[in-house]
């Protein structure tokens, strides 16, 4: 096993190869990089992050140097309690006030890195996005094509008779 | 003799906006955690990938989670076995009398709160 590693930075480099320094604390949010640095102890060279090109990353780090003395959740602790609320933070709502395919490439980062409160963050504010409209909105909302038949739409139409105007 | 004027390029018409749906199924899941009940089934019902996903397997735990729904495993045909979360319309009810129940307990702590402060007062 390698011994705990004491340097200060790591070097992340993106899908488009730049390479981006950055104090080891606020990588180690990223549960991917904290059990890679665990297991390889001293890195020198750049860490590949091959899934997430620079803004992406950039924009990540930025959540993670803003998150960095938060406390780490516990391993096993009951999921119900991190997901019974909708409620983000007011920095967080600004920082996922981005346009859709940024949101959706964070969260796809969040999910890579192994970031669970980012993630968390990313889903609720699609979450968010989601209440209170209806099919039709949500469909030109997020470009969802409709692609069931005339049929299926009156079947779907009746089978959720009672819960409109919910 | 006029000229005819082309209209511009305009590569907007060919822009698509990013859909939910290039988001693997794992975090459409994590998502469907979030929604209250009535906004997962108007998302059920904007196509084919949502009404299926909220009627597997996999979203029982969601369902399951929720005050007042059940889950019923049906066959649908022979070879598959699809289940269904079953909302019956009288599970609304027992959704908001949870909800109620939830807020009335919210107000009756702030009652207690406000009275210990002027007990706290008084003294």
């Amino acid at each position: 096993m390698a011994t705990p590693s004491t340097q200060a930075t790591v070097k992340l480099q993106s899908n488009d190869n730049v390479v981006i320094e950055v104090e080891r604390a606020i990588a180690e949010r990223s549960v991917l990089i904290k059990n890679m640095l665990e297991d390889c102890g001293e890195v020198t060279d750049a860490i590949p992050i091959s899934n997430v090109n620079e803004s992406i990353l950039r924009k990540v780090i930025e959540w993670c140097e803003h998150h960095k003395n938060d406390p780490v959740a516990a391993e096993n602790e009951n999921d119900d309690s991190r997901k019974k609320t909708t409620d983000i933070d007011e920095w967080d709502q600004k920082f996922m006030n981005v346009d859709q395919e940024m949101l959706f490439e964070i969260i796809l980062a969040a999910n890579f890195l192994d970031i669970k409160p980012l993630l968390d963050t990313g889903c609720k504010t699609v979450a968010n996005m989601i209440k209170g409209k209806s099919p039709e909105e949500i469909r030109k909302l997020f470009n969802i094509q409709n692609d069931f038949t005339p049929e299926e739409e009156e079947q779907i139409r009746r089978e959720n008779e009672w819960a409109e105007d919910r | 003799m006029p000229s005819i004027t082309l209209p511009p390029f305009a590569p907007t018409i060919f822009f698509k906006p990013p859909s939910l749906l290039k988001l693997p199924v794992e975090l459409h899941l994590i998502i469907f955690q979030h929604l209250p009940t009535f906004d997962l089934l108007r998302l059920s019902q904007t196509c084919h990938h949502f009404r299926c996903l909220v009627n597997t397997p996999y979203s029982k735990t969601i369902w399951l989670k929720r005050p007042g729904i059940t889950y019923d495993f049906h066959t649908n045909s022979p070879d598959q076995v699809l289940c269904r979360a079953s909302l019956r319309p009288y599970t609304i009810y027992e959704t908001l009398a949870e909800e109620l129940r939830h807020v009335l307990e919210q107000i009756d702590r702030s009652i207690a709160r406000k009275k210990e402060r002027e007990e706290m007062g008084r003294v």
